[in-house]
């Protein structure tokens, strides 16, 4: 049965909360009951989806999401495309995870379960079951909305790819029946109105539409449960010590949650009034060109659920989540949800740790991180940072995985510049951090970035499928660390605050949306007031390598040249004893440099050449031809001759030949030669 | 003979074949400045021309190395088994110059080259196959590691917290080192013993070693602490020394260097001198020889105090 009403209207009535002000569309709304057996690793729940037609089509067939089906045998395309490992952590054989649905039912109407198909979309196997279509007996009104009540148990898996238990922790993600997003024409990519609903891969994560979710958790009294949105109140029933925790949340498009006997909650306040200054305010503002009023943030209530063994890295895990509140809030908007849960998986938990949902992040940590090494810090601020380029910009991320881990790994890179500086390398012996010990090189965010991106391969593109990638590593770097190269690039490429300006917009402008890479690319260029398509074309849109090149560079002293001249209307002559003759200082050089294009991407680069005199000379190179001879006439010998002096092309793949110097810079060398003969005299018996 | 009673005897010894300090350091400085050249031709010929070289003079950039490893991957392989090899090839010369220190030290030859090295290719072979034949011991050592490991994984493994398995693999690393000191402890006692009896048995030898070290286990094992304790020391001073030379000029990276140098020559003198004292302790632990006789000897009348199996020396007993 369909029933017509106003999308605001329907989430008003759920539960009977007052509504707040939609930020979103509000396109579906969730009531969830569920209960968790911790022994039998069972969840069962029941389900109210209201789903409105957002779109001018009559829509005659639902999709939706069954995730927890991803791990029920070896033959899904999850599995088949993992080969049951993922991120370093492998599944656990004979613990396999499933969803079955025992009830769907269209409310005070027709039952559906028969008319459930399994599609693949994706793919071509026939064996996977993450995704499942049901035709309505008759189809949904534009405008229109259906209710339907969804009864289904979830059997977890031993935790793996961001879902499961590890003993009596529980991280449950992707565990409910989650309807998939219906793309009216114009809609992103959409050229007529169809569901946008991917299976579960191996490389992808999530898209949804943006929703209410009223969700009550039954866990035994003993469990401390954290999850998405606000706890509005728990329940403990004496008589079968088990608790019920209702949590609500608008405007998001998922929902998680996790339990466990043994986190130690703590909560906190972020507080914009304390720890942001005025003085960062004011200059923030001036970089963005807003008045600082338009930054206010607002308090948001910071809940952590820490193993008793990381009790010690309560501080950090705080700091590093308030740094992430404080700097994102202020770059980009202000972080519109009243709650951030932070949750910190146990030991062996590994899977279940650095993920995002909605309101929830799971963070990581050792038990011994050491104080410089930006663990677990690196991963809570680029956790966090999915608040805002998944969760709040909808990207889909089955389609364009870098408009949400590309911006992540950008924006969570410059605030770990800018909050902690260097960071050692989290290497460990037995435990102990001993990174700084071993005297190895710090980092920062554009190293690490430019470090891997070397390695993308030239197979694919920055947006692809995320199923489609040449292999897991390609993804990998074309998703993350490519995506920050080439924003870092664009930002050192654009005036200073330029960046700032786009990145701002883009959030501002695409908040509760769905937008596209082409968006963002069309964005940027209105922004920036110039365009831009060159770079995304062949940065984002490409596969071109970027490489240029000091080729060589000569100096020839220009002497007088003897014979017959006339000068200011006389005749003269010049001997060869007159040349020779010629006044100390006044020495002239012809200086010949050629730069070469390496690679067939084309990028504008500045070029310095030093002087043995010390006179600076710059040049400005399009970068078009494949290569430019510059010539010049000076008073002195070239020293060095550098493109891209401060290296802020990050996506030039050879910093090394970027650079001529007259004569090597010894230091270095010897330096390294010391260190190697001292330690190899050491080592050898 | 006491421990320290041993250190002082070793010292002397050593101070009296002081040139073998020498020998010992060219033979690990040579393949160090060979294969150090190897390596340095990669980063020469990546930065000679190039002005990052001063910045990752500074701090070493992993983007740099990242570059070179994305550009380069096919050069890796070949220079890494140069460097496999030129270690391979230290070792040889090691156990060939062990050969010669053994002969003075341990036969008590006045030390000259001509002794020297005679010793050196006297005992070459038979301390290659004492060396091989060690290995079994190692690798039993490494094998009783991996066990552990796997008793804790059985134990701890799927539990939620990570420090039991932390301070399980301290454990683990403490019992490692000690099978590994014991197994090369008994290697030198193997190796002394093989050159003072100028024995071709190794296997006899290196269980007699063990034998020896379980008659005088604080002797033996206090020795080799203590030995080790030093060669600590001279880390530690050498660790403290080099945080007061940052290699921010050539005269400072050429005093750094000397530094490590006069390092080197040191650890080489401790290496020397865990021999030297060792052998010291060796002949104090040895039992009086027994008279030598032309005719076979009887089995029963040859038994050795610490080594049962002397009882039919193969080759007659050099005089002490």
């Amino acid at each position: 049965m369909r029933r017509n009403f106003g999308v605001t209207l329907l989430v008003c009535c759920l539960g009977g909360l007052p509504a707040s002000a939609a930020l979103s569309r509000r396109v579906v709304a969730y009531r969830i009951h569920a209960e968790l057996d911790p022994q039998k690793k069972i969840v069962t729940g029941r389900e109210t989806l209201t789903w409105t037609n957002d779109s001018p089509d009559a829509v005659g067939e639902l999709q939706f999401h069954l995730y927890l089906n991803a791990f029920q045998n070896e033959k899904s395309s999850f599995m088949r495309e993992s080969g049951g490992q993922l991120r370093g952590d492998r599944s656990t054989k004979g613990s396999w995870g499933w969803i079955d649905l025992q009830r769907l039912q269209i409310e005070g109407g027709a039952e559906l379960l028969n008319a459930i198909r399994y599609i693949h979309p994706d793919d071509d196997n026939a064996d996977d079951r993450t995704v499942i279509a049901v035709t309505l007996p008759s189809p949904v009104k534009p405008g229109g909305g259906i209710t339907l009540n969804i009864d289904f148990v979830s059997q977890l898996p031993k935790v793996f790819a961001r879902t499961g238990y590890r003993n009596d922790f529980f991280l449950l993600g992707q565990w409910f029946p989650k309807i998939g997003v219906y793309e009216k024409a114009g809609m992103r990519y959409a050229v007529k109105g169809a569901w946008n609903c991917h299976q579960f891969h191996a490389n992808t994560e999530f898209y949804a539409d943006y929703a209410v979710y009223d969700v009550e958790l039954v866990a035994p009294s003993e469990f401390v449960v954290g999850a998405t949105g606000v706890e509005q109140s728990t329940t403990m029933d004496a008589h079968t010590k088990r608790t019920t925790h209702r949590f609500h949340q608008e405007d998001i498009h998922d929902f998680a949650w996790t339990a466990s006997p043994h986190f130690i909650r703590v909560e906190r306040q972020f507080d914009p009034a304390r720890l942001v200054a005025p003085a960062e305010l004011d200059a923030t503002a001036k970089m963005l060109g807003v008045a600082p009023a338009e930054l206010a943030l607002k308090p948001v209530r910071m809940i952590l659920l820490i193993q008793p063994e990381h009790r010690a890295q309560i501080d950090r895990h705080f700091h590093a989540t308030e740094s992430a509140l404080k700097w994102f809030g202020l770059w980009y908007g202000a972080y519109p949800y009243d709650t951030i849960t932070v949750v910190d998986p146990p030991y062996g938990g590994g899977g279940a740790g650095g993920m995002e949902y909605p309101t929830f992040i799971t963070a990581g940590t050792s038990w011994w991180p050491g104080p410089n090494a930006g663990v677990p810090e690196e991963v809570i601020v680029h956790e966090f940072g999915h608040q805002y380029w998944y969760g709040i910009v909808g990207s889909n991320e089955f389609e364009e995985s870098w408009l949400d881990e590309g911006f992540s790994t950008y924006s969570s890179g410059k605030i770990m510049d800018l909050v902690y500086g260097m960071r050692d390398l989290p290497v460990s012996l037995l435990g102990i951090p001993v990174g700084r010990l071993l005297g190895l090189p710090r980092i920062d965010s554009d190293t690490i970035d430019r470090s891997i991106y070397l390695f993308y391969g030239k197979h694919d593109p920055v947006v692809r499928n995320g199923w489609q990638y040449y292999n897991r590593a390609s993804y990998g770097i074309n998703s993350y660390m490519r995506p920050a190269a080439l924003l870092r690039t664009l930002e050192n490429h654009l005036p200073p605050g330029v960046m700032a300006r786009i990145m701002r917009a883009w959030y501002q402008r695409y908040k509760f949306r769905h937008p596209t890479s082409h968006d963002f690319a069309g964005l940027a260029s209105e922004v920036s007031g110039r365009d831009l398509n060159w770079f995304f074309d062949q940065f984002v849109f490409g596969t071109n390598e970027l490489n240029y090149r000091v080729a060589e560079v000569t100096s020839e002293k220009i002497g007088t040249s003897i014979g017959s001249f006339v000068e200011n209307g006389k005749r003269i002559e010049i001997t060869k004893k007159d040349a020779g003759a010629k006044k100390k200082g006044s020495e002239r050089y012809r200086i010949t440099v050629k730069l070469v294009r390496e690679g067939e991407s084309v990028f504008p680069v500045d070029m310095e050449m030093l002087l043995e005199n010390g006179e600076l000379v710059r040049h400005h190179w399009d970068g078009v031809d494949r290569w430019v001879k510059l010539e010049f006439t000076k008073a002195s010998k070239p020293h060095a001759v550098e493109i891209d002096p401060g290296r802020k092309i990050l996506l030039d793949s050879r910093f090394a030949d970027n650079s001529w110097r007259a004569s090597p810079y010894l230091q270095p060398f010897a330096k390294w030669s010391s260190n190697l003969v001292f330690w190899m005299q050491m080592v050898l018996p | 003979m006491t421990v320290f009673q041993c250190l002082r005897q070793g010292a002397r010894s050593l101070h009296q074949a002081r040139r073998m300090v020498l020998v010992f350091y060219t033979a690990a400085t040579l393949p160090a400045v060979v294969g150090a050249a190897v390596v340095m031709t990669v980063p020469f010929n990546s930065l000679r021309h190039s002005t990052w070289a001063i910045a990752l003079g500074n701090n070493l950039d992993a983007s740099w190395i990242a570059e070179l490893i994305a550009q380069s991957t096919m050069a890796a392989l070949p220079m890494l088994a140069a460097l496999a090899g030129l270690a391979g090839l230290a070792c040889i010369v090691h156990l060939f110059l062990l050969g010669g220190t053994l002969q003075i030290f341990g036969v008590g030859e006045p030390f000259s080259a001509a002794a020297f090295f005679g010793g050196c290719g006297r005992h070459f072979w038979r301390l290659v196959r004492l060396a091989l034949f060690s290995l079994i011991f190692f690798a039993v050592a490494g094998a009783i590691c991996a066990g552990l490991n796997w008793v804790g994984l059985k134990i701890w493994g799927e539990s939620s917290k990570a420090s039991p398995l932390i301070y399980w693999s301290w454990f683990r690393a403490v019992v490692l080192a000690c099978l590994l000191g014991l197994c090369s402890l008994a290697l030198d006692y193997a190796a002394i013993r093989m050159a003072v009896e100028d024995s071709r048995k190794s296997v006899r030898a290196y269980l007699g070693a063990y034998r020896i070290i379980w008659r005088a286990p604080l002797r033996t094992m206090g020795l080799y602490i203590v030995l080790w304790l030093v060669v600590l020391l001279l880390l530690g001073a050498y660790a403290g020394v080099a945080q007061l030379v940052p290699q921010t000029s050539l005269v400072l990276i050429f005093l750094l260097f000397l530094v490590r140098q006069v390092t080197v020559l040191a650890k080489v003198w401790c290496r020397l001198l865990f021999y030297s004292a060792q052998c010291a302790l060796y002949r104090d632990l040895r039992p009086s020889p027994l008279p030598v006789e032309p005719t076979p000897v009887p089995e029963t009348e040859s038994a050795a105090v610490l080594a049962p199996e002397l009882a039919q020396p193969t080759e007659p007993l050099p005089p002490t």
